[in-house]
């Protein structure tokens, strides 16, 4: 390996900014006044208790990617294991995961933008959908992934959390945390951390990159690990700071703009200006890297024959085109109908359920190592259950959505792919 | 030098620390007859369309009590914070019974706040913050909605939309220009006018709209009430 090709890698520091920032991108400005609303003071208490499920997982990527050595992430482990038809039909609900959060994203986008121009629930649609056609032409163009630019825009977006997170917490009132709602009981927590689960996604988006990481063995666990660890700890002193300055009750009748009324509290117009451009930013940079990264997976299932040919076509600038196009519509019409809790639940289903896959896969593969799976396996199934019971009370007919295509993919993937043209 | 960092440290952090204020609550009445609202500690008697002055409860987790003539109609607790202001609307209706079926007590708790609408028609309680996200010297308007014989209705201002609300909501306060306004409420999408609301807000108010049901006829009708920002 050349000194010149090394150079061009992605390393620790940059790596590191990758994991937090993928997290935090889109995760803490949808995340805060759901849980709020469902775990009232017990709030950043659920973002430990998730955090306990996305650590365990982080360690499973990392440890089992560098075990098998090869980008690819959960696909790619099944593959390994032989399991090609499980391999193929998790893929495709990881997929669905990704359209999920990328319209989530894009909805979140649309929202801070629309409330910092005092803009209604249409001008709030017609943003998300203009951002999400923007990011799609850009990815097309072959300018999706600009590593430079998204590190400067993670540093900013953490700086300013952080910020915010301090400042509340400085200005700490603990009454503010029930300000004008009823008191939850502690058991809410698990509720709360059920739904907002999606929040830690992000972090896997490396394990598609392993091959442009600079001496991934030594650096890729110690660092994705440290990368999760701040972001728990940093949505937990949101979760306090945020809601001690804006109050329980505006959190939850604002959720959609949560922090920005947080900001607005704690600064005034300057906090909200600052705010908006910090989610504007963080919300852009998370669609380009989810949209970038799943059209990829796309192109690399496609190629194992676990998608229709069309999947790896790439255009003269290299990039998946088909992909893109279909996870990009596909999230663009979501953004534009969906609603924000059943869009950030059903998302969390799909990665609880891939991240679950994954801490068995490293239970089973991994010797001596499996304390920490067995923790996020464990933890993971609680959490589902609260999960589902909340899907089945509040979301039924988006819980039948998704069940149903899930049991469409299981069941007749193979079927689909008799049928359409694969990958010679 | 060394003396003087912690007395500089310390004086930062007074210069940072919030204004220790007293939380101010009024309550609210939307229901038919007068009731007696017990919170925390102290009795109030409520006329229906009648808005209490601002009291100052101690900040914390106050309970809260609703009767009539004795009977209990709503129970609950909510937490104040110090620097809040908040408005305590009491409104459905005495005669529907309140849900409590053990899906119903799964559906508050799993859907969370925000879920008035859950317990049907019986009498609740909605908290309204009066200060969050505005601007002294501006003006805002914002809508409540209480009429248990609608789903969600819209105001009007020369035929376009300002603001909506579903029942047991309150919609977000909107900047408004000071001076005469004249807005018509409709429901959400019958398109059908049910009342001409006429308003004259000054700089440095919030003006809301209770929207709620005549008793007898069942006719909506409209409370205003205003607030000074702070």
């Amino acid at each position: 390996m050349g000194k010149s090709e090394d150079a061009d890698k992605i390393g620790p520091f940059a790596l590191w900014c990758l994991v937090a920032g993928g997290m935090v991108g889109g995760g803490i400005y949808t995340a805060l006044g759901v849980v709020v609303a469902l775990a009232g003071q017990w709030a950043w208490l659920s973002f430990l208790i998730a955090g306990l499920v996305a650590l365990p997982s982080a360690v499973s990527y990392c440890r089992l990617t560098n075990h098998f050595g090869r980008s690819g992430g959960a696909f790619e482990f099944l593959e390994e294991l032989e399991r090609k038809g499980m391999a193929g039909s998790l893929s495709w609900l990881l997929l669905i995961g990704y359209v999920l959060t990328i319209a989530l994203y894009a909805f979140a986008f649309g929202h801070y933008v629309a409330f910092a121009f005092h803009g209604g629930a249409v001008t709030t649609r017609v943003i998300a959908v203009v951002v999400m056609v923007l990011l799609i032409g850009l990815n097309l163009l072959g300018v999706g992934k600009m590593k430079m630019l998204e590190i400067g825009t993670v540093v900013g977006n953490l700086v300013i959390l952080v910020g915010l997170a301090a400042y509340g917490i400085v200005h700490f009132d603990s009454h503010a945390l029930t300000s004008g709602i009823e008191p939850r009981p502690l058991w809410a927590s698990l509720i709360g951390a059920a739904s907002i689960f999606v929040s830690y996604e992000g972090f896997q988006l490396v394990s598609y990159e392993y091959e442009q990481l600079k001496s991934p063995r030594q650096y890729l666990t110690p660092v994705v690990v440290s990368g999760v660890v701040f972001v728990v700890l940093l949505y937990m002193a949101v979760a306090i700071g945020a809601t001690s300055l804006a109050g329980a009750l505006t959190v939850i009748q604002q959720k959609q703009v949560a922090l920005s009324l947080a900001a607005y509290e704690a600064l005034g117009l300057p906090g909200l200006a600052t705010l908006t451009l910090a989610a504007a930013m963080a919300t852009a940079a998370a669609i380009n890297s989810t949209l970038f990264s799943s059209a990829n997976l796309a192109a690399r299932i496609a190629k194992d024959r676990e998608l229709p040919a069309l999947f790896a076509d790439r255009n003269d600038k290299g990039v998946p085109e088909a992909g893109v196009l279909v996870l990009g519509v596909m999230a663009t019409v979501l953004a534009a109908t969906g609603s924000l809790s059943v869009l950030v639940e059903t998302a969390s289903l799909a990665f609880l359920v891939t991240f679950s896959v994954v801490n068995a896969i490293a239970c089973r593969e991994l010797e001596g190592q499996g304390g920490l799976p067995l923790l996020g396996l464990v933890v993971g199934g609680v959490i589902g259950i609260f999960l589902l019971l909340r899907l089945f009370i509040s979301a039924g007919p988006a819980l039948l959505g998704f069940l149903v295509l899930t049991s469409l993919i299981f069941v007749g993937r193979p079927y689909i792919l008799e049928r359409v043209k694969l990958e010679d | 030098m060394k003396t003087k960092t912690p007395l500089m440290l310390m004086a930062i952090l007074l210069l940072m620390a919030p204004a220790v204020a007293a939380p101010h609550l009024r309550l609210v009445s939307l229901l038919p007859d007068p009731v007696v609202v017990e919170v925390a500690g102290e009795s109030h008697l409520l006329k229906p369309r009648q808005s209490t002055e601002f009291f100052s409860p101690h900040p914390g987790v106050i309970s809260l009590l609703v009767t009539a003539q004795g009977r209990q109609l709503h129970e609950t607790r909510f937490g104040i914070s110090e620097t809040a202001r908040y408005t305590l609307v009491v409104f459905g209706s005495p005669d529907a019974p309140r849900p409590q079926d053990t899906w119903t007590a799964l559906k508050q708790m799993f859907e969370g706040e925000g879920t008035t609408h859950k317990l049907g028609y019986s009498v609740q309680c909605a908290i309204l913050r009066d200060n969050a996200y505005t601007e002294k010297g501006k003006c805002y308007l914002r809508l409540f909605h209480g009429a248990t014989g609608l789903v969600s209705v819209k105001l009007l201002e020369d035929d376009k939309t300002r603001t909506s609300a579903d029942y047991g909501k309150t919609s977000e306060p909107v900047p408004l220009e000071p001076g005469n306004h004249h807005f018509t409420l409709e429901t959400q999408d019958g398109h059908l006018p049910l009342l001409e609301v006429d308003l004259a807000p000054k700089e440095g108010e919030m003006t809301t709209i209770f929207v709620a049901e005549e008793q007898g006829t069942g006719l909506p009708y409209a409370f205003t009430s205003t607030v000074e920002l702070r």
